[in-house]
């Protein structure tokens, strides 16, 4: 065999071999795609089963698909004041009830002209009845679609996660948008922490640690227009609803697979500083000389946790070490912050609080049953011997378990300069 | 008797050089010129002329050709000078520009009045003849003449030639053959900015159509008698001249050699332009690549030899070839030497940038649009999409019609006249290309496309190499539109097999990359200081040699 012709039987082979393997017969023009942005999933009712005049099988579910239209989007109007107005809604929802999450993804092809593809779905919704009734299918099948990044955040909603899809953000022009960068900063909100599907998976399987899940609801915004002309709101909004932005609350605990409980607030605090994500904002009243108490706001810059369950005998007792760096941000009164006594009572308060907000948490959590911190985890790692002996009985020797909290905070920025 | 394998054998029966024509005033055949020829490497003429030593005599390639003519055409020229201007007229046709003029009782002087200066020929030649007519003083013409292009002829062929190449022939009754005087006078362009090659800095001369012109161009730059000047005839009709050049001891002997070897074996009517010689003697002339740089630039010419490699120099056209070449040289610019090293670097990448941009934007447009939508982000590909709304083809068809419009417009502008041409490539690329989005035939970033590689099309300094990006673009199209990425990639990995296999002149085309040369990368990899690579010959080399010192002779 010449050089030649063995060079192109080795052309040949490999274009073969790699055709044969590459999958790149099947082009879709991208213009023929229906790119879904967020899947929301929902427990169907039982009027929604009835709409369709059957019965629908235990267990159905509603999923929605957020269908971007690039026609609207690509369009750019008169732009007002920097902002981009749209002509049109710029998605579509298509909702369909069926037993299983692909089943719809299948009718759905029978009435729409586009191929609906999951590669840029950014958000999986759970709706909260799901949540509770158990997320694992809904876990499962987009651990299961390949073309489904295991990188697409996951939250819980309050109420359906249809109505959560069908928000009208003024800042973004699909819902998925505002949802993930809602998620992006959501340690500076202090309430949750961005949470992905592979993460929740992962939870799942695990047998010492339970999901956690952002809750988010439909919410008024922050501020009504304030007078006829100042809106920047896109066209097509309907300003006559009163609920049209998504807002954090908190962080939904699962026990196994099933949605148990809501942390917000204080609670949602906690559980982040137990777990060294809290990054937001403390205010706590402090002691100015001459002035009585004064309101100060310090940013957590810097948060690092520790836990250390330990067992003694039957008993379970948690140590968590919190510390934190904090940036003085705001202080009521300009005078007197820097004294060495009131910082001294302004990093005291800042412990207290912080430490009042694990505590808040760990009452959540032992209340629920729910070890979002990964305490079973923790103990696993440093006594697997101990584990084993309390794991069959895990969920009272946890709830009946003791905690110990240390926090420090390190002030900065305790003067005033530039 | 067989004929000789090598045209060389005629020459060495001591008819060399006989088509040669000086260089310089004073490099003539004439006695006093036989000093400044041998600066020229010229071999001494006679029986020892034709030794593998480079020289004059290789043109006698041509030469033995001619010795398998016939016997009567071998004839010499006779003592009967109205014998001989009879036969000289009737073997040329009796052209109407052809002057026969007796400048006394028993001499001529022939020329071609449209090839030769008749203003020098009555100066030089006519009137010092007639002077010496008058004096009655029997002085050979030879020896009469004020110019020193003077040599003799004795075949009446030659003296054909000799008419045919712009000489004056002076023929004397009763004296056996003749004298050719060199009273060449062609019209020639001035030396002028690059048109090819513009920079902002650095030497704003290029190339002419004049030989001679040119290799002044060259020896200003190269002040050194180690220049050699090697001259060969080629194209059986056209019977052009070209010049080889190179610095002795610094050009690799096998690659001299060579080059002189393919160009002593070309067996063609003519050659028109360098780009002919070009492609007749590359390693490689089925490759889209050139395997020989071509430039307009002297001091491009000059960096390669000093590097060590070849040029050839072609009269009659503006252009030069030079090698061996690199698929690295190609990419890099004489700007960059006329500019800080930190600057060169950044524009060499950049150009770098540019090629791969103009060589693989469209088709990994078409790849991302009909395969791997995922590897967009989501708001730009809803752009993307939101824009081919309506687009009544597939991307690969609207990019393959695009770039076909875009190719047509560059090559109607080049035909159009210069007032209208710019005018016209504006006109077509923003009014077709709006007019074409707003019927909604292409989508507007299809238009950002083929406008993005044109312009990085343009950032490749070397043409030839441009060209072949241009014409690689569409076999990448193809492949994107057929298998996505996966063609692309296969395509490219084929052109990379390829170019890594090519050679030019012997030296890998893809040195000093493959075969691997660390040695030389500080000005393959980047534009580094001077001071750390100026004009090293291994640049040029397939290996590291100890290198010659020129200066000291060795």
């Amino acid at each position: 065999m010449t050089v030649g012709r063995r060079c192109l039987f080795w052309w040949t082979l490999v274009l073969t071999l790699g055709l044969a393997t590459a999958g790149c017969w099947d082009a879709v023009p991208a213009e023929e795609v229906a790119f879904s942005n967020a899947v929301g999933l929902d427990l169907a009712s039982p009027k929604q089963q009835s709409d369709e005049g059957m019965p629908a099988p235990a267990g159905a579910l509603v999923v929605t698909h957020l269908i971007a239209r690039p026609e609207v989007l690509g369009q750019r109007a008169e732009t007002t004041g920097g902002s981009v107005s749209l002509a049109a809604k710029p998605f579509v929802l298509i909702s369909e009830a069926a037993g299983a999450v692909e089943g719809v993804r299948a009718e759905a092809t029978a009435f729409l002209s586009r191929r609906i593809r999951v590669d840029f779905v950014q958000v999986l919704v759970l709706g909260e009845e799901l949540a509770r009734q158990g997320a694992s299918p809904a876990v499962h099948w987009a651990l299961r679609q390949r073309n489904l990044r295991p990188t697409t955040f996951l939250v819980v909603a309050v109420g359906t996660a249809q109505r959560l899809l069908d928000a009208q953000p003024s800042l973004d022009p699909l819902p998925a948008d505002s949802l993930r960068a809602l998620l992006q900063q959501a340690r500076r909100s202090g309430l949750a922490w961005p949470v992905t599907v592979l993460d929740f998976g992962r939870w799942l399987l695990s047998p010492t640690r339970d999901p956690v899940a952002p809750l988010v609801e439909r919410s008024r915004a922050l501020a009504e227009p304030a007078e006829p002309g100042a809106e920047q709101a896109p066209l097509w909004r309907d300003r006559s609803a009163s609920d049209l932005e998504n807002r954090l609350l908190g962080l939904a605990l699962f026990r196994g697979d099933r949605m148990v409980g809501r942390a917000e607030g204080a609670a949602a605090r906690g559980l982040l500083l137990m777990l060294g994500e809290f990054a937001g904002t403390v205010v706590v009243p402090a002691p100015v000389p001459g002035q009585g108490q004064r309101l100060v706001a310090a940013v957590i810059t810097r948060c690092r946790s520790r836990l250390e369950p330990t067992v003694v005998g039957e008993r379970l007792t948690v140590g968590v070490q919190v510390t934190a760096r904090a940036l003085v941000q705001e202080v009521q009164d300009l005078g007197g912050v820097h004294t060495p006594q009131v910082a001294r009572a302004l990093t005291r308060r800042l412990e207290e609080a912080l430490a009042g907000d694990v505590r808040a948490a760990w009452a959540l959590l032992q209340q629920t049953g729910a070890d979002a911190a990964g305490i079973a985890e923790q103990l696993y790692r440093r006594d697997p011997r101990a584990w084993a002996a309390l794991r069959g009985r895990w969920l009272q020797v946890y709830r009946a378990a003791d905690l110990k909290v240390a926090v420090r905070v390190e002030l900065a920025q305790g003067t005033v300069y530039r | 008797m067989r004929a000789p394998r090598w045209p060389l054998a005629k020459s060495r029966r001591g008819q060399p050089a006989c088509r040669r024509r000086p260089t310089e005033p004073g490099q003539g055949d004439s006695p006093h010129a036989s000093e400044g020829r041998k600066s020229e490497a010229e071999p001494p003429r006679g029986p020892s002329a034709m030794e593998p030593s480079p020289g004059w005599g290789h043109q006698a390639g041509r030469e033995g050709r001619e010795g398998r003519l016939a016997p009567k055409e071998l004839d010499l020229l006779g003592p009967d000078v109205v014998a001989n201007v009879a036969r000289l007229r009737e073997r040329l046709g009796d052209p109407p520009d052809l002057v026969v003029r007796q400048t006394g009782s028993a001499e001529a002087v022939l020329y071609l009045s449209t090839l030769t200066s008749t203003r020098e020929l009555s100066e030089a030649v006519v009137k010092p003849l007639l002077q010496g007519a008058c004096s009655g003083r029997e002085v050979e013409p030879g020896n009469a003449v004020t110019i020193p292009r003077v040599r003799a002829v004795q075949r009446f062929e030659e003296a054909c030639q000799a008419l045919l190449d712009g000489e004056a022939v002076l023929l004397r009754q009763g004296h056996r053959g003749g004298w050719r005087v060199d009273v060449r006078e062609y019209p020639k362009r001035q030396v002028a900015p690059p048109e090819s090659e513009p920079g902002t800095r650095g030497p704003r001369e290029a190339f002419v159509e004049d030989l001679d012109v040119n290799l002044s161009l060259v020896r200003r730059k190269l002040r050194t008698p180690h220049l050699r000047v090697e001259r060969i005839v080629v194209g059986r009709l056209t019977r052009t001249s070209v010049a080889v050049l190179y610095l002795a001891q610094l050009a690799r002997p096998e690659v001299v050699v060579h080059l002189r070897q393919r160009l002593q074996h070309l067996d063609v009517p003519g050659v028109l332009g360098v780009e002919y010689l070009a492609e007749l003697i590359e390693d490689h002339p089925w490759s889209p690549f050139p395997g020989l740089a071509s430039t307009e630039r002297p001091d491009v010419v000059a960096s390669y030899l000093l590097e060590g490699g070849v040029a050839i120099l072609m009269d009659g056209t503006s252009f030069a070839l030079a090698g061996p070449t690199t698929f690295i040289s190609l990419m890099q610019s004489a700007s960059d030497y006329y500019q800080r090293w930190s600057v060169g670097t950044f524009v060499r990448y950049l150009r770098w940038l540019g090629m791969l941009l103009a060589m693989v934007t469209p088709s990994v447009y078409v790849s991302l649009l009909t395969f791997h939508h995922e590897l967009i982000p989501p708001r730009l590909l809803f752009t993307v999409v939101s824009g081919r709304e309506g687009v009544p083809f597939p991307p690969v068809l609207e990019a393959l019609a695009m770039e076909l419009a875009f190719e047509i417009l560059r090559e109607a502008g080049l035909r159009m006249p210069r007032q209208i041409g710019p005018a016209f490539s504006i006109a077509g690329v923003l009014v077709i290309g709006d007019a074409a989005v707003r019927a909604g035939l292409v989508s507007p970033l299809m238009l950002v496309v083929v406008g993005l590689t044109a312009v990085a099309s343009f950032a490749i300094p070397n043409e030839d190499l441009a060209n072949a990006v241009r014409i690689l673009r569409f076999p990448l199209l193809a492949a994107s539109g057929f298998l996505g990425f996966f063609g692309v990639v296969a395509l490219l990995m084929a052109v990379g097999a390829h170019l890594v296999g090519m050679h030019s002149l012997g030296l890998p085309f893809f040195s000093p990359l493959a075969p691997v040369r660390p040695r030389a990368w500080p000005d393959a990899m980047a534009r580094a200081p001077f001071w750390s690579h100026l004009f090293r010959p291994w640049i040029r080399r397939d290996r590291d040699e100890p290198l010659p010192d020129l200066e000291r002779g060795r």
